[in-house]
């Protein structure tokens, strides 16, 4: 039996979800600048990707991917590669989207 | 030129007001701006750096700059919200809101001052937690919904009666009805979750399903909920966590809690 997996927000494991509230909620308060962050799903699609090239992300002692089982074993590296092209591919996709609107 | 970066404003603390957390450039010292009951949290930060339309570009060329940017911002806030043990209620402010100097801060704290009280009043002994519900294993779901949703079987019936020809043809249709009737039921699913999440939150609020690019994670994403609870419910609150997670393991689903966070999602005015 699985116990409901508790994850603790200061451990910065969870990208998406520091990424989700850091940068599309929270009060916008009326200051001198107000930087605005285009498209924040597009971001983090960029930033999982460049985390993908596991190696680079050792360099910057980002190991998040360690914890998730998905990405951790080296039996799954084919299918990381593979992904890999799928999200490089959608991300080329929705930047055009954003070029065209 | 130097401006203040803003985190996060609270009630007036008795702490001492030193941050172990750097600020947002990695470089500048947090520290504490008062206004009458309040505190702002904040750090210099260079307004060439921080420009917007610079962060907007940096942000495109180099999206690893700004997660490092948010993650600051976050533990920033997390400090800000800790006290040994005890969790304080604050208002976290969205990455980016500058401010080009104390005098001007002081105009808008001032301004805003009913708002941000009432807003801090409402939060006050309750914390931010978030739930995400994942479909685990889609054909334990599935086969569930086939064997007990009437749609479904009325059709399964009316083919079975049918001659082999025809029935052929049928099952075009069925699968379709299939696909349909599972999407409605994970809806139906989802929605009585988010009732059951009721019980425990003095408010609640649904988030966007997040993609699978996003999450990292093997599994879609089917229920993204942040619940605001009050501190004297968060032992239940965990225990019905943890209850529902069984539940919904036979059905095929998981889920993830976290917590607790600023209240990003419960701080609007």
């Amino acid at each position: 039996m699985t116990e409901a997996k508790m994850m603790h927000p200061t451990n910065a494991t969870n990208l998406a979800e520091i990424l989700e509230r850091v940068l599309d909620k929270g009060i916008v308060i009326a200051g001198d600048i107000q930087i605005k962050i285009a498209d924040i799903e597009l971001l983090t699609i960029k930033i999982r990707l460049l985390v993908a090239s596991v190696d680079k992300a050792m360099e910057m002692g980002i190991n998040w991917w360690q914890t998730d089982s998905f990405l951790s074993s080296k039996a799954k590296e084919a299918e990381i590669e593979k992904e890999n092209t799928e999200l490089k591919k959608r991300l080329g996709k929705l930047e055009e989207k954003i070029k065209s609107a | 030129m130097e401006g203040l970066y803003l985190y996060c404003i609270r009630e007036k603390t008795e702490s001492a007001p030193s941050f172990a957390t750097k600020g947002i450039d990695g470089r500048g010292k947090v520290f504490i701006f008062p206004y009458r009951e309040l505190e702002a949290v904040i750090s210099e930060v260079s307004l060439d750096e921080f420009r917007s339309e610079e962060v907007q570009k940096k942000a495109q060329e180099d999206p690893l700059w700004i997660r490092e940017k948010a993650v600051i911002h976050e533990n920033v806030i997390e400090e800000a919200m800790r006290k040994e043990d005890k969790i304080s209620s604050l208002i976290p402010m969205r990455f980016g809101i500058i401010f080009k100097d104390e005098k001007s801060l002081e105009e808008e704290l001032s301004k805003d001052y009913p708002k941000i009280k009432s807003v801090l009043e409402n939060l006050k002994g309750k914390q931010e937690w978030s739930i995400k519900i994942y479909l685990k294993d889609k054909e334990t779901f599935e086969k569930l919904i086939k064997e007990k949703n009437e749609t479904i079987k009325e059709k399964e019936k009316e083919i079975a009666s049918l001659p082999e020809g025809l029935a052929f043809f049928m099952e075009e249709e069925l699968k379709e009805i299939i696909a349909k009737e599972i999407n409605k039921e994970l809806n139906n699913f989802a929605e009585d979750i988010f009732e059951r999440l009721k019980d425990f939150s003095f408010d609640l609020v649904k988030g966007k399903l997040l993609e699978k690019e996003l999450t990292g994670k093997e599994k879609p994403m089917v229920l993204n909920v942040s619940c605001l609870i009050s501190e004297d419910r968060i032992e239940d609150f965990k225990k019905g966590v943890g209850a529902l997670d069984r539940g919904i393991n036979t059905k095929g689903f998981y889920l993830e809690y976290s917590g607790p966070w600023p209240a990003y999602n419960f701080s609007v005015y």
